[in-house]
């Protein structure tokens, strides 16, 4: 009955602090899907979906064509070479990446395809003089440049891919170019057609991507598997603001003295609080998760997807709404002011999700960073739910990272206990 | 021989990192159902002392019996017997006055219509029946200090502890508290009030212990001691001979 009053009161409590509530709910779907949507297009080039490339290029030139199909045939990007029914120019891809619409432009110089063929003469009329025509005069034009342009925010490693697979497409061109002038000058030299598959036609060496998740799944979380348990941890440990206010508020305002001459034991007060705070963190990640299910997809993400471990899921939130609230009570306990008390709860929450890929995934910071991470509850809780939503984890495997959470959970509350009752 | 209802004797309480005990060694006895005042200046240990009387802080050594029960042993045995009245309003504010007794009523194990007719009563005993359901943030500090005391009484204690409960309020609202302190004392409440204000005392204790540096200077009726004290018209002015005139931080 005390332990039912006290409950009561500490969500009636919570639920007239409009500011508390604000911090708890509308904060955390803000965040989500601003962030998710920021996100999306970055985490979709990361996990290797197709990224829109401006290609200008001249109607029938030949290495135009093969630079077309090759970008588009590797799946990576989407080729644009038409732009409201006009072809896509140089100056067109200038223009676009001016705006901002665009962030890659290549553009592919006319004839290239034709000083290929014309430097493959060239060295095979040095190769085999007896088989060829004299060499035509050498070349003192320059060699024929394809621009790639980047908008500055493109990252290096994606300038450096692009510039790569570009040399890659150009450079097997030259050898086909190559090859079929051999093919020619060996059945003119043997009087039998060319037979049998090209040399480019069978790959010697093929590279094989092989991923590190269970059962060898794609595990890079897509932006909404990323930002929704990210920001429902955040939200989770938000509650540390309201939480510690409302300690603090008891305290000062006389209500604590109160409470220690009522026939009720701290612990049923205590447990009151967890259980409250507990609860309204379980509904933080369901709400969260309804947010990721139902509203992110019509915003034109993905709908959020959280596999088929329920049981585990269930297990990870109750572990870090455990922690969450441990937090909050050990800083309602050692904050003197409420004041101090948001700050320091707030910095200390924002540098936990800094740390823990909350607002930049974990994979995308450097690897310093990645091993502070290990030392913040948000990281412990998003792997967990990573490997859950994504790499078919269970509630066994995630064990780990739920024991790290509920330890931090009874050691900060234990912690609080002790502060407290020195204090007093 | 009737047992007193808070026994008192060779109270210490010296607190970490202090050169001089706050309390230092205080006897006194309050029978049953009589108003104490204890009185003194800032600093004298009136609060120390009733934190102690009520378990909320334990002595460095001395003897504290109430209503029969050992507190400096067994705190929680006495706290169904005790009601208190801190000088904070000790309220949650975004809650209405109804909802503070309800709380306060719940967890002195009170329930049902037994509780619901208590908080009506409460409630028209200190004038709150029209605001009962407003906020207490949004009270007066007189109808806050009138909510305080009720829900300090709220599951009729047999004793009730009053630290400074009518500080910085209007002569009305003291008037009314005043009149339900009354009305507890002839329903066999025991009560120990400790207050700055000698009129307010003269008026309301049977007895009272003027108190400094942690120890009790003197102790009696009001009317008693001052009538004893040649050249003391009231307690305020016994209570100035007694303490001195010099300020107190």
């Amino acid at each position: 009955m005390r332990l039912l009053a006290a409950i009561w009161k500490e969500l009636l409590l919570l639920l007239r602090d409009r500011g508390g509530v604000a911090i708890l709910f509308v904060m955390p779907t803000a965040m989500v899907l601003i962030t998710t949507l920021v996100q999306e297009d970055a985490l979709r080039a990361v996990r290797g979906g197709r990224t829109s490339v401006l290609v200008a290029v001249a109607e029938g030139d030949r290495f135009g064509a093969a630079v077309v199909k090759g970008l588009s045939d590797s799946g990576a990007f989407e080729v644009v070479s038409e732009l409201r029914g006009r072809p896509v120019t140089e100056e067109t891809i200038r223009e676009q990446l001016r705006l901002g619409t665009y962030t890659i432009g290549i553009a592919v110089p006319t004839g290239v395809a034709e000083r290929i063929a014309a430097g493959a003469d060239r060295l095979l009329a040095r190769m085999m003089p007896a088989a060829m025509a004299p060499p035509s005069p050498a070349v003192t034009e320059p060699p024929g440049v394809v621009a790639a342009y980047f908008d500055p925010s493109v990252r290096a490693p994606f300038r450096r891919a692009v510039v790569s697979a570009l040399e890659r497409l150009s450079q097997g061109v030259e050898v086909r170019v190559m090859m079929g002038k051999i093919e020619g000058l060996m059945s003119g030299v043997s009087g039998k057609p060319a037979a049998g598959p090209t040399w480019d036609a069978e790959p010697h060496v093929a590279v094989r991507e092989v991923s590190t998740g269970q059962g060898g799944a794609d595990v890079m979380p897509s932006s909404v598997q990323q930002n929704v348990p990210a920001w429902a941890l955040f939200a989770m440990f938000m509650i540390s603001i309201p939480l510690s206010g409302g300690i603090i508020r008891e305290r000062d305002g006389g209500t604590l003295v109160r409470l220690r001459t009522l026939p009720v034991s701290p612990a049923t007060i205590l447990a009151a609080k967890v259980i409250v705070y507990a609860g309204v963190c379980l509904f933080q990640f369901l709400f969260l998760l309804v947010i990721g299910s139902q509203v992110l997809p019509r915003l034109g993400t993905a709908s959020l997807d959280v596999g088929t471990q329920y049981a585990g899921i269930a297990a990870a939130a109750l572990a870090a709404a455990f922690a969450a609230t441990g937090f909050g009570i050990l800083m309602g306990v050692i904050n003197r002011t409420t004041e101090q008390s948001s700050v320091f709860c707030a910095t200390a929450v924002v540098i936990a999700a800094a740390l823990g890929g909350v607002m930049v995934p974990s994979f995308l910071m450097p690897y310093k960073l990645q091993q502070a991470g290990h030392f913040s509850p948000m990281q412990w809780g998003l792997s967990a739910f990573v490997d859950l939503f994504l790499r078919g984890g269970t509630i066994l495997t995630v064990l780990p990272q739920l024991a790290k959470l509920v330890a931090f959970g009874a050691l900060t509350l234990g912690a609080a206990v002790l502060v407290f009752r020195r204090r007093e | 021989m009737e047992t007193p209802a808070i026994r008192v004797s060779g109270l210490v309480k010296r607190y970490h990192g202090s050169d001089e005990p706050t309390v230092n060694g205080l006897d006194l006895e309050v029978r049953e159902g009589e108003i104490f005042g204890l009185l003194g200046p800032n600093g004298a240990g009136k609060t120390t002392t009733l934190s102690i009387i009520c378990g909320l802080l334990k002595a460095t050594s001395g003897a504290v019996q109430v209503l029969g029960e050992d507190v400096t042993r067994h705190p929680g045995r006495i706290k169904h017997l005790l009601g208190f009245v801190p000088q904070d309003i000790a309220l949650y504010q975004t809650l209405t006055a109804r909802e503070n007794l309800n709380f306060f009523g719940r967890m002195h194990g009170l329930r049902g219509a037994v509780l619901k007719g208590r908080i009506a009563d409460l409630l028209a005993v200190v004038g709150l029946e029209k605001s009962a359901d407003r906020r207490v943030s949004t009270y007066s500090g007189g109808m806050k200090r009138r909510a305080n005391l009720a829900a300090g009484i709220i599951h009729q204690p047999r004793l009730l502890v009053l630290d400074e409960p009518t500080v910085g309020i209007d002569a009305q609202s003291r008037g009314l508290i005043f009149d339900n302190l009354r009305l507890l004392s002839s329903g066999r409440t025991t009560m120990v009030y400790a207050t700055h204000y000698m009129e307010e005392a003269q008026k309301l204790c049977t007895r009272v212990a003027i108190m400094d540096s942690g120890r009790v200077l003197l102790q009696g009726a009001p009317g008693q001691l001052v009538a004893e004290r040649p050249g003391c018209r009231n307690l305020e002015e016994l209570f100035l001979e007694l303490t001195g005139r010099s300020l107190r931080d």
